[in-house]
């Protein structure tokens, strides 16, 4: 499975001249662990909006293994690439963790039995099976942000987009979520500004600045060019 | 502002409470809701004055309020949201129903009186009965049972998410508060004239997380319906409980027991 | 302006709930045939917390020392249009009426009356959005909000008034009642008019695509939908006046109906022939003397003493059980 992005430029204005993404070109292969690196503002949220076909391009492709997705692929590519937002709160909108793990799998017409054993497999292995039965609004920072993962991780996808996966969390809770994520055999595209994060998590960082890839290679390399990651504001 | 606090806690102790587990939980949540809105529909048909009859009605919640684990504690709040209507429509009754009813040793009971303390009766079990659906009920059950009775999927989501979001509002709403009262000294209340910008940045908060929610739920496959959980069907105890339930209570309203009581003691 | 249970007859509550509902799902039918956009159903649901939220935040009223919340009616309306704010408010009043019993289960069709359509519906349609169609300036909206709150009360606590009157419980005659309730709610709506105006207006500086989007959109609120949901309310307002009217010709004397009097007449008579089947165990029974708290002037003092005795012990008992359960319980 290989997630890319071809020229993608984005406008939230029609009218304005300034762009939120500006011919952004890449592309994420099966296993592959990205960093997305910026200050705020530069785009992270928007690009990865766009990868799960939110936010629309002005021009350019979002393609899926070289095919270019289109409107009526958009199901598909949504079961394919798990999006876990920033705010884990707007994302577990299920009265009980359990019903919001099924959530996903519901709206695809699984059968019950394998959305039951889906779920429990799932919440198992992030270590929350207790939680089951829990009210999504009773769980606590750490717990939400792994419920949220737990509704992703079921729907079984190649690719993981992640939106600063370690904001709200204590350092306990932000050590075991990377644990949790560098056991997983799925690609991912982590947003963040934790670069600590980035440095143990990926081998390769790409970097935002307004819109546009300022870099894109070995995230050790990146990383110790300071001067770039002063110029990108981090 | 303790209505916003005491808004979450209230939630929250009947959240605990509606998760717990007695022969009252383990009902099926259609029986618990039309059991209840038969109690409530056969106590407001009382007329006006029988307050003896009325009487008898408090078995339901005396004996399942132990049994369910409900405490009484909770009561007080409920009542206090729903007397002050009670009290003002029926004042009206003391007041121009004064024809003398009886006469108990040197007092004279007015019809107006009889009639002012059914009122309070029928809104202490009124009250109470809702009580016991939520404190025994979670809401999600109530939901799927009102679906499976017709109503539209746009509104069983409508009421999930609602309840959803309501805890994260509040806390919202209250910590706008605490920030606004630490720069304003000397305020117990928000401003009328600050109200705009206040309601106005919690809709605008609430606008953008509707956003974000909305695009949560569009990448997991959200297409406009909502898939609510399978509900088991009702057991043999549930419809045996109906049945008693429902019999009990008909039997109650057309025979007076508590006159029954009093002319045996006679 | 929440109904709680007790001054509601069945009738009443039983015939209110199924003009709210036949109106909501009206509302569900409405905007699911124009398509409504799937992103306004999260909206619809945070802003339900939202009006929960807001209903909550109380502030101080200037020159008069008290304090007020608002019931945000017109303010859901005018951010989400008329249908999808109808049930956002409905699913708000079943959340209070369940988890703060502020109003009643019986009363939940009337609250949703009072509440939402007279306001989401009705003031909404025919005085603020005639008016912010001119234009969404800051003296428009304000007028707007200032007429729709206040006229939007104005009728909802009418319902109030004539929902209670009907029910004939509450014995507190017509117009008294109305006098009561009609100046309290021109004050209310005053008030309520004059935030909604603010938040609206500090939206409009903020967001001005928010309320432009709602206030011309000609697709959900269309005139032809309208009359559809404005005719039957406008019929059952009819007939309701008209009935009122009825019997203020053929009481003249200032609606001072007793217990007797034609509201509670139908009822009366109802529960006289369930008295009267009982009656008839009763004497085979022979424990109890033909018993009748409304014949006020002749209550035997046996049958009053034997109610009073009887209601007492029935307390007792039922205090007993309980008491046994919870012992039985541990």
């Amino acid at each position: 499975m290989k997630l890319g992005a071809e020229g993608v430029s984005v406008k939230y204005d029609a009218e304005d001249a300034s762009h939120a993404l500006r011919n952004v070109t890449f592309s994420i292969q099966d296993g592959e662990r990205v960093a997305l690196l910026g200050a705020n503002g530069a785009g992270k949220s928007t690009l990865l909006l766009t990868l799960v076909g939110v936010v629309h391009t002005e021009s350019g492709n979002v393609t899926l293994d070289d095919t270019v997705t289109t409107k009526e692929t958009l199901s598909d590519l949504r079961s394919k690439v798990g999006m876990a937002f920033q705010n884990p709160d707007n994302q577990l909108f299920m009265p009980s963790l359990y019903e919001d793990v099924a959530f996903g799998p519901r709206n695809y017409g699984l059968p019950e039995p394998e959305i039951a054993s889906r779920a429990n497999a799932v919440l198992a292995r992030l270590g929350i099976s207790h939680l089951k039965e829990r009210m999504t609004h009773r769980l606590s920072g750490g717990e939400k942000r792994l419920a949220a993962l737990a509704g992703i991780l079921v729907m079984e996808p190649s690719v993981l987009l992640m939106d600063e996966p370690t904001s709200f969390l204590d350092g306990r809770s932000r050590r075991r979520l990377i644990e949790i994520l560098s056991d997983l055999p799925q690609a991912m595209l982590i947003a963040t500004h934790d670069i600590d994060l980035a440095s143990k998590l990926c081998d390769r960082t790409i970097l935002l600045q307004e819109g546009q890839i300022r870099a894109d290679g070995a995230t050790k390399t990146i990383l110790s060019d300071a001067a770039l990651i002063e110029a990108c504001g981090l | 502002m303790s209505a916003l606090r005491g808004g979450i806690n209230g939630i929250d102790s009947l959240e605990r409470l509606a998760m717990g587990d007695s022969p009252i939980h383990r009902l099926h949540p259609a029986v618990k809701l039309a059991t209840t809105i038969a109690y409530v529909l056969v106590v407001l048909s009382f007329p006006s004055q029988n307050v003896s009859g009325l009487m008898s009605f408090i078995f339901y919640p005396a004996i399942v309020m132990p049994l369910a684990d409900v405490s009484y504690r909770l009561l007080l709040a409920r009542l206090a949201a729903a007397l002050p209507f009670s009290i003002f429509g029926g004042v009206g009754n003391l007041i121009l129903l004064r024809d003398t009813a009886f006469v108990a040793g040197p007092f004279s009971v007015t019809v107006g009186m009889l009639s002012f303390v059914s009122i309070m009766q029928k809104t202490l079990l009124s009250v109470l009965a809702v009580l016991i659906l939520v404190a025994t009920t979670p809401f999600a059950d109530i939901t799927r049972q009102l679906t499976r009775l017709g109503m539209p999927n746009i509104i069983c989501l409508q009421f999930v998410m609602t309840y959803r979001y309501l805890s994260a509002l509040i806390s919202e709403a209250y910590s706008m508060f605490t920030a606004y009262k630490l720069r304003s000294p000397n305020t117990r209340m928000i401003k009328m004239k600050d109200m705009g910008s206040f309601l106005g940045q919690l809709v605008l908060r609430s606008f953008d997380r509707g956003e974000n929610i909305y695009q949560a739920m569009k990448c997991r496959g959200f297409l406009g319906i909502y898939h609510g959980q399978a509900t088991a069907a009702p057991i043999f105890l549930d419809v045996a409980y109906s049945i008693i339930f429902l019999s009990v209570l008909f039997t109650l309203r057309f025979f007076n027991l508590s006159l029954f009581l009093g002319g045996l003691v006679k | 302006m929440h109904m709680a249970d007790a001054l509601l007859s069945p009738a009443v509550g039983g015939a209110m709930t199924v003009v709210s509902v036949a109106t909501v799902a009206y509302a569900v039918k409405k905007i699911s045939k124009d398509s409504l956009d799937e992103k306004k159903i999260p909206m619809m649901g945070v802003m339900g917390a939202f009006v929960f939220a807001a209903q909550m935040i109380n502030f101080t009223i200037p020159g008069t020392g008290s304090s007020g919340h608002i019931g945000g009616g017109i303010l859901l309306a005018a951010l989400l249009g008329p249908f999808p704010a109808l049930i956002v408010l409905a699913s708000v009043l079943l959340v209070q009426c369940l988890f703060f019993a502020d109003g009643g289960l019986l009363a939940y069709g009337c609250n949703v009356f009072n509440m939402g359509i007279c306001a989401c519906l009705l003031s909404y349609k025919f005085v603020y959005q005639p008016i912010v169609k001119k234009g969404l300036t800051r003296r428009n909206i304000l007028v707007a909000s200032l007429a729709s709150s206040a006229i939007g009360l104005q009728i909802g606590a009418f319902g109030v008034v004539v929902e209670t009157f009907l029910s004939g419980v509450a014995e507190l005659p017509f117009e008294s009642f109305l006098i009561l309730m009609q100046p309290i709610h021109l004050a209310i709506g005053i008030v309520e008019g004059i935030v909604t105006a603010s938040v609206l207006n500090f939206i409009q500086s903020a967001r001005p695509d928010l309320l432009s989007s709602v206030a011309f959109e000609t697709k959900l609120a269309s005139s032809l939908s309208m009359k559809k949901v404005i005719a039957p309310l406008l019929i059952f307002t009819a007939l309701t006046g008209g009935g009122l009217s009825i019997f203020a010709s053929a009481y003249p004397d200032g609606l001072e109906w007793s217990i007797e009097g034609v509201t509670g007449g139908a009822e009366i008579e109802r529960d006289g022939a369930i008295y009267k089947t009982m009656g008839g165990v009763v004497e085979r029974t022979a424990f109890m003397p033909d018993y009748a708290f409304k014949d006020s002037e002749g209550a035997p003092l046996e049958t009053s003493a034997a109610g009073i005795v009887g209601s007492v012990i029935t307390l007792a008992i039922a205090g007993g059980a309980g008491l046994a359960v919870k012992r039985l319980k541990k």
